[in-house]
């Protein structure tokens, strides 16, 4: 065991002095992960959110609703037919969130004040802050946008008022002095809206009209149910749909981009760990630590330690950077560190084979590098997999590079739990294992 | 201490070490001379069990040095520089010093006193890659000191090294061989062999010609002294037994102006054994 440290310790040692093995394992992928963030993040804007929507009401206000949130650019609107199926495709992380608009919405949003209508729905991942609070304001906006048009037609508002009133006063739960207040609210405004003719012109104004319906401002609700029957304002309530998302929008493209560059900090490890076998086979120290009275095993040994802890050593640099520097906060640090681990430990496997493959410096080099560009081209390592096109997706299936990053993300933000885990690291140590068990027979047989 | 039985070793149709018996004694310097491709090398790499021989069988003091504990008594000093150009010279010696056992204090010791010994210590903190072709074969040669080994395998320990580097590498082997050490010292160079080396086997194409003192192998493998000599009667050439007596009769009878006199050594030695110049 000292002797394999030592044969680390002088494995690193030679890292940090050769220039671009240094490059490759630490600084392009740094370069990479801020690099393409930041170009990704420039196109998240325009982008919309995939959203799940559930008309329960199916009136032509519900439809306007929904019209006027798709109108908005931001958001991607797919219908389905029922809340449980709508819920579930956020909770795979399908869709960014679900709106249910309750049955009644076109009848509560008629009449304005009066209404028995259980408020509109948002479900998203609390992850998803942003994202809701903004879909939040947009449903607020279209309720009220309605609402506001609605005043444009004031003959249409003062039967509405009416039967509000009608319904205020058979309504059996609500209180008298609830039942007085209101009462001489709506008669009011019914009065009001009689008297002053010129209100009409003032309607036709929206931002002028919305100080009108000051009283009755549309409330969030958070989280609670719709407060019985009986009259309430429209609200929105926010569910919290927390689950394993396998889907389609990390919270932050940095997110994506630090994995992607893990696995090239993987590869330029693997690389020059590969270079450094080879340069020791043909420099001829590998034959003179073969004098030494140490097993050829501790020689491979010591290569294949000072592999994986640089490995190590440069993902969790990269993910202290994503942590500190980008917010990138991994949904579970312990899956995240046996996702790393697995990924070394493959790579470090991938390394012994790459050894063997290459007679000279450059060859190992060139073949090196080509083998490893093309892995992490089809396993996501550049163009992120969830963009490829379907026949790429499938064929990505043999790149480690695939299995390496969506551990990484499965940990970083796909919410995956840990029998979800299991099969990528499963294949990462196995494929680990394998190249490596290969790749060191292979040098034991030649040195024979 | 090293000793090789019926040792063969091939490499497809050529056989580089064709059974080769010799016995190293304690505390000599034996000289593996022949020319390039000789077999010495691999020679080498079977003694300290790199190469694995086909036939015959090799032991160092009773055991096989294929067994890893029985080669931390051996020091080899390849014929390929085997350093790490990216370390300094001080760091490459202590990495095989630790990867030879050596500790704390006593490594350091160790390591300061092997680049001592070699002349290094001034440059030990610059890295290797940037010394002199005779400073890497000091290195080359430290390293293979470091962990005290009582028995030195050093495999043309001067190729492509200035006179200055030469002549101090000579002075580490005679001091090695003073100090008790054994010492198998590998060249192509007859004169190096002959100044350093208390015995000699001459080898070529992998088999042993002749083994003994240079004396003993210039006596009965060298033929007779030449003596050139101008005299009043032209050129002269003559092998003599005895140049002192055939100097005195030409002298004598034909006037002697200039004369020289070529005693046999280990390249005429070697002309006679296999009728070929040792340097082709
Ligand atoms: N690994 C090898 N593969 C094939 N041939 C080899 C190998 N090592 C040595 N030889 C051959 O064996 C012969 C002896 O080589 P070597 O021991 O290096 O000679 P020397 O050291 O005396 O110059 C040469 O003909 C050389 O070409
Ligand atoms: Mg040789």
């Amino acid at each position: 065991m000292n002797e394999m440290l030592a044969l680390a310790c002088k494995d690193l040692r030679l890292l940090l002095r050769d220039k671009v093995g240094f490059i490759f394992v630490f600084f392009f992928p740094l370069v990479y992960a801020i690099g393409f963030g930041l170009m990704f993040k420039g196109q998240e804007g325009p982008q919309a959110v995939p959203i799940v929507y559930v008309d329960e009401d199916g009136t032509e206000a519900s439809r306007e609703l929904l019209a006027s949130l798709g109108a908005t650019g931001d958001f991607r609107l797919t219908r389905s037919e029922d809340r449980a199926a709508a819920e579930d495709l956020v909770r795979r992380g399908r869709k960014a969130a679900y709106v249910v608009v309750p049955q009644g919405f076109g009848e509560a949003r008629r009449r304005m004040f009066f209404t028995q209508c259980a408020p509109l729905e948002l479900g998203a991942d609390p992850s998803r802050k942003a994202q809701a609070g903004m879909l939040q304001g947009l449903l607020l906006q279209s309720v009220f946008g309605g609402m506001s048009k609605a005043f444009k037609n004031p003959a249409s508002i003062r039967g509405a008022i009416q039967e509000d009133l009608e319904s205020i006063k058979a309504d059996p739960e609500l209180s008298a002095p609830k039942k007085l207040m209101l009462g001489t609210f709506l008669a009011g405004l019914d009065a009001f809206l009689a008297t002053v003719p010129s209100v009409q012109q003032l309607l036709q104004n929206p931002a002028e009209a919305e100080p009108a319906a000051g009283g009755a401002e549309p409330g969030v609700a958070r989280d609670e149910p719709a407060a019985g029957s009986g009259w309430q304002p429209l609200s929105v309530v926010i569910r919290e749909v927390t689950g394993r998302k396998t889907g389609v929008l990390p919270p932050a493209t940095f997110a994506i981009t630090f994995p992607q560059s893990i696995s090239w900090a993987l590869i330029g490890c693997a690389a020059a760990f590969a270079i450094s076998i080879v340069a020791e086979r043909s420099g001829g120290t590998l034959l003179r630590l073969q004098t030494a009275p140490v097993s050829r095993g501790h020689v491979l040994g010591g290569k294949a330690l000072a592999c994986f802890l640089t490995t190590v050593a440069a993902s969790g640099l990269l993910l202290v950077v994503a942590r500190v520097a980008f917010g990138v906060e991994p949904q579970s640090w312990l899956l995240l560190a046996l996702a790393v681990v697995s990924s070394c430990a493959c790579f470090v496997g991938i390394m012994m084979l790459l050894s063997v493959i290459g007679r000279t410096e450059a060859a190992a080099a060139g073949i090196g590098w080509a083998v490893m560009l093309v892995l992490a081209m089809l396993g996501g390592g550049m163009m992120p997999r969830d963009f490829m096109p379907g026949f790429m997706k499938t064929i990505s299936h043999v790149s480690p590079v695939k299995w390496a990053i969506q551990a990484m993300e499965g940990a970083i933000w796909r919410g995956f739990g840990p029998s979800e885990m299991l099969p990528a690291c499963a294949i990462l140590l196995t494929l680990g294992l394998a190249t490596f068990l290969v790749g060191a027979r292979m040098i034991r047989a030649e040195g024979a | 201490m090293l000793d090789f039985d019926a040792v063969v070793k091939r490499y497809g149709p050529i056989t580089a070490v064709d059974g080769l018996t010799l016995q190293v004694r304690r505390g000599e310097v034996l000289g593996l001379l022949g020319p390039n491709g000789a077999g010495k090398s691999t020679t080498v790499n079977i003694a300290v069990g790199l190469v694995r021989p086909d036939c015959g069988r090799v032991s160092v003091a009773g055991r096989d040095p294929a067994n890893p504990g029985v080669r931390g008594s051996i020091g080899i000093a390849p014929q390929a520089l085997s350093l790490y150009m990216e370390l300094t010279g001080r760091e490459n010696v202590a990495f095989f010093g630790r990867i030879q056992g050596l500790r704390g204090k006593h490594l350091a010791d160790r390591v300061g006193w092997a680049l001592d010994f070699v002349g290094l210590t001034d440059r030990q903190s610059d890295r290797a890659g940037t010394y002199s072709g005779g400073m890497k074969r000091r290195l080359n040669l430290a390293v293979a000191l470091v962990h005290d080994p009582p028995l030195l395998l050093l495999d043309e320990p001067t190729v492509g090294v200035d006179p200055q580097s030469r002549n101090a590498i000579f002075d580490n082997i005679k001091a090695l061989h003073a100090d008790g050490r054994t010492i198998v010292y590998t060249t192509h160079y007859m004169e190096e062999a002959q100044r350093l080396c208390n015995r000699v086997a001459i080898i070529d194409h992998g088999r042993l010609l002749a083994l003994d003192t240079v004396e003993s192998l210039i006596k009965t493998h060298g033929g007779d002294t030449v003596v050139t000599a101008e005299t009043d009667g032209g050129p002269v050439r003559v092998q003599t037994g005895d140049p002192l007596r055939e100097l005195r009769r030409l002298q004598d009878t034909c006037g002697l102006r200039q004369f020289h006199v070529q005693r046999p050594d280990l390249e005429q030695v070697f002309l006679n054994l296999t009728g070929r110049q040792l340097r082709d």
